[in-house]
């Protein structure tokens, strides 16, 4: 009897010990999923403590053309914001593809590829499965010579906009267009371009976003703590007696085995939802930006 | 008999217990484990990138600088060196990822002295072929410094998370280890000295 007892507060603490496990995984999981939604950026692109401040968080529109420079007088005025923002967004719409158009006072110290890089992959430009977006990255201030300009090409679509059909899109069109004060036809026209470029690649429909659902897992859990509690709560009061027993058994059969499979569940949908994807946490769907990511590619200039 | 069945049963279930407290820790390791994995593939899938333009490069620029021996033949050198280091992951202890870092070191080095090398040809920097590469190479500097960034950001968090408890007995017991990091290249930011020897 007294090693049934034993037994009995092994198990128990086992199973407590399975709720703080499988408590502090939920945290684990939770806990960039939570930091994804806010800002995106530390779990996708940069260590955290080094970006957060660096890197502008995406305003909480779905527009596809910030101005997010203090010059005056702007480099785009409102109208013409507008004029290029409806055309990014119908273009989003029938493609997927996202174009975004960011105008910056400061590359918080970062080579400027470096900085667009960052601010794509925080703010998840294109969808996350086609990572097919480009971020026009300006920044105005600064004498000649310093203002910089680099378009960033997402992943997916390297193919249709190598490096070097951005450099001349530079080099030909912006460059150009911006000395002589053109900056909306300049873009207008690199905007154009571009979206024929990307064009070749996707057409498809935005997906529907995947949801989180890793409080599920806790839930189908307690049923079963909460019986095994009782068990042992039986029998430290004593009402054991023969004619039960064969129930408890039973009962005891029949409760490990879908605890064990639930467990088994829970943790095979955590790991699948792991490795969907390369990055350690994609838990997708931040507003109208889809998570896509860049590595880099693109071209820049100045001016 | 019936007495019997109750303490397999629970032994059964302690065991199952057990084993499902470290599968779900350790399947989290290996998860982790497989994403520095993919990004180490991605750096070195960048490095190649770079690796890939530079016999057109060399060619390229032996047309306009022909005397420019030294300076092209160190780049091709550290090319070789470059393409024939292979690091798996597996693999990956301290000192093959500082002798691959060392080795790309030398190769951003030598490429940055022919840049600057190439300064004096005017003729050369018209060239379409030239400029064409170069904005490559320019392209391929800016992946290489995200995926290493990439790559260190997935290290830090498997590392992390190998050290917390328990997953560093799973840690000990399966040997996984630490995974090293990318250091800052300086040779990167800084301009490349030119000794006069």
């Amino acid at each position: 009897m007294n090693l049934k007892k034993i037994t009995n507060l092994l198990i128990t603490l086992c199973f407590v010990f399975i709720i703080f496990n499988n408590n502090s995984e939920t945290t684990v999981y939770a806990k960039p999923a939570q930091e994804n939604k806010a800002t995106t950026q530390e779990s996708k692109a940069q260590v955290k403590s080094q970006a957060i401040n660096q890197i502008p968080a995406r305003p909480n529109t779905e527009k596809l053309v910030f101005n997010l420079s203090k010059l005056s007088p702007p480099l785009l005025s409102e109208q013409e914001i507008q004029s290029l923002d409806y055309k990014l967004q119908k273009f989003a719409q029938e493609s997927s593809n996202q174009i975004l158009i960011l105008i910056v006072d400061t590359l918080a110290g970062m080579e400027v590829n470096d900085f667009s890089t960052q601010v794509f992959n925080s703010w998840g430009l294109g969808q996350k499965d086609k990572n097919n977006g480009v971020l026009i990255l300006i920044k105005p201030t600064e004498s000649e010579g310093g203002r910089k300009i680099y378009i960033n090409v997402g992943y997916g679509l390297e193919s249709v906009i190598p490096d070097l059909m951005a450099k001349r899109i530079i080099n030909e069109l912006i460059v150009p267009g911006f000395k002589q004060g053109a900056y909306f036809q300049a873009l207008d026209k690199a905007s154009s371009i571009l979206i024929k470029l990307a064009i070749g690649e996707y057409k498809e429909e935005i997906p529907q976003q995947a949801k989180s659902k890793s409080g599920l897992l806790l839930i189908l859990l307690f049923p079963f703590i909460f019986m095994f509690l009782a068990e042992n709560f039986f029998h430290k009061t004593g009402q054991r007696i023969d004619i039960n027993r064969s129930g408890y058994r039973k009962r005891a059969s029949s409760y490990i085995l879908p605890f064990w499979g639930a467990s088994y569940m829970s943790n095979r949908y955590l790991s699948s939802h792991h490795n969907t994807g390369s990055s350690f946490s994609d838990f997708g769907g931040f507003g109208g930006f889809g998570g896509g990511m860049s590595g880099g590619g693109g071209a820049g200039g100045s001016w | 008999m019936i007495k019997k069945i109750p303490s397999w049963l629970i032994v059964l279930a302690v065991v199952l217990i057990l084993v499902m407290m470290f599968s779900g820790s350790y399947n989290q390791i290996i998860t982790l484990n497989e994403g520095v994995d993919a990004k180490w593939s991605q750096v070195l899938n960048v490095y190649q990138r770079r690796a890939d333009l530079i016999p057109n490069l060399v060619q390229t620029v032996k047309g306009y600088a022909s005397h420019e021996k030294e300076t092209l033949q160190a780049v091709i050198e550290a090319r070789a060196k470059a393409t024939q280091l292979n690091v798996d992951l597996d693999k990956l202890n301290q000192e093959s990822f500082a002798k691959f870092q060392e080795v790309q070191k030398q190769m951003s080095g030598s490429l940055s002295r022919l840049m600057l090398v190439i300064e004096r040809y005017p003729d050369l920097k018209a060239n379409q072929n030239f400029l064409a590469l170069q904005t490559q190479l320019e392209g391929t500097e800016n992946r290489i410094t995200n995926e290493r960034r990439m790559f260190n950001e997935s290290v830090k968090f498997y590392n992390t998370y190998i050290r917390k408890i328990p997953q560093n007995l799973i840690a000990a017991i399966f040997g996984f280890e630490k995974k090293p990091y990318f250091e800052a290249e300086e040779s990167a930011k800084e301009a490349p000295k030119v000794s006069f020897e």
